[in-house]
């Protein structure tokens, strides 16, 4: 318990009115010095319940995916009885998540039974994060003493936002007609490509049997080539994607690698062999490959999911890297702006986006998960043209509208979808305020329709 | 303050959301404003004028510290706070100054000695009430934002005393041009002689204009020393070193020359310096007769002639301000490049403000002057009033109005600082805490006011009802201080604060109404002097009481 010296000041205001009656010979002044001294008394006097409360915490939703809005809510009762005048208390937020609405701190008066709710909503971000007990402080109606404590709460204490991956995005997913690819090269398959003069070996059920009858040569037809489906998901987790699009929520690398992970495991799960690689990740991780790309491929052997398990952790932990610089700490993330909010651009070298483009597989539908927040992504949609790759642009918006800095970097990013379309691109645009689910469902369905 | 409308982007709540929660901060600005204007309506017109006049000026005061506090807009709000100043000061002097004229007005001339001593404690009284009234006004207006701290007041003391340099450097001038230009005219008797003498003693000293046929060595040495220090300053000041660098002028080096040049002059400085108390023991030790013997004719009179010769004089002098002004410019200029602009303009933005003080001043002084001495005037009794317009009337003339607006500018500035500075001392000494600035000020002012408002035989109820509001300004200042900096503003705290503020406000009427029941039964049954003696008693034994209870 501790002791408040509110009213230390009222002794010297009794003495200043002795004073004063003394020197004015006015008896009034000397009785009134009784006023500021029944405070004194009466704050001495004053004595703390002894408190007994019990507090509940709930999460809403209790899984939810990395950006949702999560209600906490803290159900006080005093289970005691004596009334609490003035009850106080904060709720214990872990700091890697920000509390974007309400408060988690609350101060009220509490009768004997009665109950008070304090509700207020977090940003949530991937892991598990570990509520400490809430710190509770009683005071007296004087405000003379006070004491503090923590009070150990029932219900939820820890917020687990790593659903995910496993789960299938997209429920109609397995619904899609997957399978093999027609290509522009005459070969195997069903739909009819070209015919050509039989050359030794072509096998006999390819045989134009008409038109030998007709003129008598040997014919065989071709069909349009069938591959099997490949997909390369390309992860832009480079620094600068790292601004968030309000404070408090998950940056644009964040949201990118766990859009990029969902999509992965969807495409994985609709049997498309899909590759993986990341931008941002850092020389020194292990899946980085010698040409400074880390890759995995997508007709790689047994290890192909191990690998791409260790490239999200590589991507994860270099974000993670970053969140311990204390020059770039996540209580000093920049939000989106132009005119300096956002790191200085560190670009893809040229080498390396030759790099990416040698490693692509032919025919590979490319999938590039990226905020837009420079101008590469639109250069490797154009060189990604040029090499006759299909490309798929999903896009986490971290520039939104808001401040002026930032509506100007939101009119950037929406020129760099537009200039991506124009590729011949297909762009998703992933409002983070909206369930990814429905960003993955577009991505899919865009791209096992082409298959 | 600016930064607090925008929040940090970790998604911390703003700094204004640690500021006094709302309900307590509206409840003690109510019972201040109450407070205030029971005072005003008891005490009369007198003190209500007064009131307006010094609690606008207390107002003044508290946007001067609030606009301290911007971080942006940091140079505009800084010209703004010191152009608020004088208007700031001026008002607060106006106020106390009025209460105090009106009632010594009416007080004086005192019948009897026994009078006198009454009526200067009732003097005493209402400027206490008016000083009580004005700081507590002061101090309400800083708890919703909490922007009276010692940083700040150090802030604010800067800020006037910069702002008071040019205002006190143009009263000077203009005084002492008067003062020295009117001086054979304006001051009679031996003071005016002496002052006289003393003047033109000292400008024959240095600038030897005297008949005198004796070597003037002390004086030209001193103004030799002092014109080659001054250059050797400004030599070594000055960017002659990046100018001259790899310049040759024919064969000769012009870094070389340049750098003997300092050197030469710096040692010059030097041996003048060491010189002078030389010169000084030969002028006041060795009579002139000896000096005449002991040199060759020829020598004692190039002496004679180099150590009189005015026009040197005046070159030496002109050589010694000139370097002087040098010197300051490059410093001046040297600090401003390496600091950065925002930094600069936020430095120099006082001055600015004093330099528009200053020509406001000079622009309407006629008026300003006119009005004022109509004001003082008009509130004295007609003996006063005649002898108080002539005396104003010689000064006037003697002085120039401009120069007597000015002073009383630079008199109120110089006021305003000291305040500041007297508030910095309350801080510092631990009596007021920052976290509590603005409850401390409010409900200790209005205690002040009070408590001495309580000796002008205005109803007990009324004195009753003050004491009791302004320690619940305290109460409820300092608890919304509190729950706004551990729970904040962005929860819900209404209940909270309305249930404390009425438990408080309980006690004190129940406190209160005893009081003033206690007041009526010893009023009316005890006689005067055995009331004295019992009823501080009374008081000191319950402070003892509550001293054993804690």
């Amino acid at each position: 318990m501790t002791q408040v010296g509110r009213w230390n000041g009222a002794f010297a205001a009794a003495l200043l009115l002795v004073a004063l009656g003394l020197l004015y010979a006015e008896p009034r002044l000397l009785i009134a010095a009784l006023l500021p001294l029944a405070y004194v008394v009466v704050g001495a006097l004053a004595r703390l319940p002894d408190a007994s409360v019990s507090v509940e915490r709930t999460f809403e939703p209790d899984d939810p995916a990395p950006s949702d809005g999560v209600t906490v809510t803290l159900e006080v009762e005093n289970t005691g009885e004596r009334t609490l005048f003035d009850f106080r208390l904060i709720d214990g937020v872990p700091d890697e998540l920000r509390v974007v609405s309400g408060s988690p701190r609350g101060a009220f008066a509490l009768r004997p039974g009665e109950s008070r709710t304090i509700s207020y909503e977090v940003a949530a971000k991937r892991g598990d994060h570990e509520f400490s007990d809430p710190v509770v402080r009683i005071r007296t109606l004087t405000g003379t003493r006070s004491h503090t404590t923590t009070v150990e709460p029932t219900g939820e204490s820890t917020l687990s936002c790593s659903r995910a991956v496993t789960d299938a995005p997209v429920e109609r997913a397995s619904h899609f007609r997957v399978g093999t690819r027609p290509t522009e090269s005459g070969g195997e398959g069903v739909q009819f490509h070209s015919t050509r003069e039989y050359q030794p070996g072509d096998p006999i059920a390819r045989l134009d049997w008409r038109r030998y009858a007709k003129t008598g040569k040997l014919t065989t037809v071709q069909f349009h080539e069938e591959r099997a489906t490949q997909a390369v998901v390309v992860v832009d987790a480079r620094p600068h994607t790292r601004v968030v699009p309000k404070p408090g929520y998950p940056d644009g690398a964040e949201l990118s690698t766990y859009a990029a992970e969902r999509l992965y495991e969807a495409l994985v799960g609709a049997n498309v062999a899909t590759g993986l690689t990341a931008l941002g990740v850092g020389d020194d991780a292990e899946v980085v490959g010698a040409d400074g790309l880390p890759w995995v491929a997508p007709e790689g052997d047994t290890g192909t999911a191990v690998n791409a398990r260790l490239l999200f952790d590589a991507v994860r932990e270099s974000t993670a890297d970053d969140e311990a610089r204390p020059t770039a700490s996540a209580s000093k993330r920049p939000i989106a702006t132009p005119d300096g909010g956002a790191p200085r651009s560190d670009g893809v070298s040229e080498q390396t986006t030759e790099s990416l483009l040698a490693r692509l597989p032919r025919d590979a539908h490319v999938v590039l998960v990226s905020p837009l927040l420079d101008e590469w992504p639109v250069s490797f949609a154009r060189s990604l043209a040029t090499s006759d790759h299909d490309l798929l642009v999903l896009s986490p918006a971290v520039a939104q509208e808001g401040t002026p800095g930032q509506t100007v970097a939101a009119v950037h990013r929406d020129l760099r979808l537009w200039d991506a379309e124009l590729t011949g691109a297909t762009t998703v645009d992933w409002d983070v305020e909206d369930p990814l689910g429905l960003a993955l469902d577009r991505s899919l369905r865009t791209l096992l329709s082409n298959q | 303050m600016m930064p607090d409308t925008t929040s940090d982007t970790d998604g911390r709540p703003p700094a204004s959301n640690w500021d006094a929660t709302r309900a307590s901060t509206a409840l003690a600005l109510l019972a201040t404003a109450i407070t205030v204007g029971l005072l005003a309506v008891t005490l009369g017109v007198t003190v209500v004028k007064g009131l307006a006049a010094s609690v606008t000026g207390a107002l003044c005061f508290a946007v001067v510290l609030w606009l301290l506090t911007w971080d942006r807009w940091q140079v505009s709000a800084t010209v703004a706070a010191s152009a608020l100043v004088v208007p700031a000061g001026a008002a607060v002097a106006a106020g106390v100054g009025y209460v105090l004229l009106v009632e010594f007005a009416t007080s004086f001339p005192a019948s009897t000695s026994t009078r006198v001593v009454g009526q200067s404690l009732r003097i005493l009284s209402v400027a206490m009430v008016t000083v009580g009234t004005t700081a507590a006004v002061f101090g309400v207006a800083a708890v919703p934002r909490n922007f009276v701290t010692r940083d700040s007041l150090e802030d604010g003391f800067q800020l006037v005393s910069r702002t008071a340099i040019l205002p006190i450097a143009f009263a000077a001038l203009t005084l002492g041009y008067a003062l020295v230009s009117n001086f054979g005219s304006g001051l009679e008797g031996p003071a005016g002689d002496f002052f006289d003498t003393f003047v033109s003693g000292l400008t024959d000293w240095f600038l030897a204009t005297d008949s005198s046929s004796k070597p003037r060595l002390l004086s030209f040495w001193l103004v030799g020393t002092v014109s080659v220090w001054a250059l050797s300053r400004a030599l070594t000041a000055l960017p002659t070193r990046e100018l001259t660098a790899g310049r040759s002028v024919g064969d000769i080096d012009a870094e070389v020359v340049w750098r003997r040049l300092e050197s030469g002059s710096s040692n010059l400085a030097a041996a003048g310096f060491v010189g002078l108390p030389l010169v000084f023991l030969l002028e006041i030790g060795v009579p002139d007769s000896t000096v005449r013997e002991t040199l060759p004719g020829l020598v004692y009179d190039a002496l004679v002639a180099l150590t009189g010769l005015t026009s040197l004089r005046y070159v030496l002098l002109a050589i010694a301000v000139l370097a002087g002004v040098s010197v300051a410019a490059t410093r001046l200029l040297r600090s401003s490049v390496q600091t950065d602009a925002r930094t600069v303009l936020t430095g120099y933005a006082p001055f600015l403000g004093g330099l528009g003080i200053v020509a406001a001043v000079l622009a309407i002084h006629g008026p300003i002057l006119d009005a004022l001495i109509d004001f003082v005037a008009g509130r004295l009794t007609s003996p006063l009033s005649g002898n108080f317009r002539g005396l104003a009337g010689r000064v006037e003339e003697f002085y120039g109005s401009h120069a007597i607006v000015l002073g009383l500018t630079a008199g109120v500035l110089v006021v305003a600082a000291t305040a500041v500075l007297a508030l910095w001392l309350v801080f510092s000494l631990g009596f007021v805490r920052d976290r509590v600035s603005g409850p401390s000020i409010a409900s200790g002012g209005l205690f002040v006011a009070v408590a001495f408002a309580g000796t002008l035989q205005i109803p007990f109820s009324v004195v009753l009802v003050g004491l009791l509001l302004s320690l619940f300004v305290w109460d409820a200042g300092e608890f919304g201080v509190a729950l706004g900096r551990e729970i904040g503003r962005r929860a819900t705290t209404r209940q909270v604060e309305l249930l404390h503020a009425g438990g408080v406000l309980s006690v004190g009427l129940l406190a209160a109404l005893s009081t003033g029941l206690l007041a009526s039964v010893l009023g009316g049954s005890a006689g005067g002097s055995q009331l004295s003696v019992a009823l501080p008693g009374a008081v000191v034994a319950i402070v003892l009481l509550v001293m054993a209870l804690r």
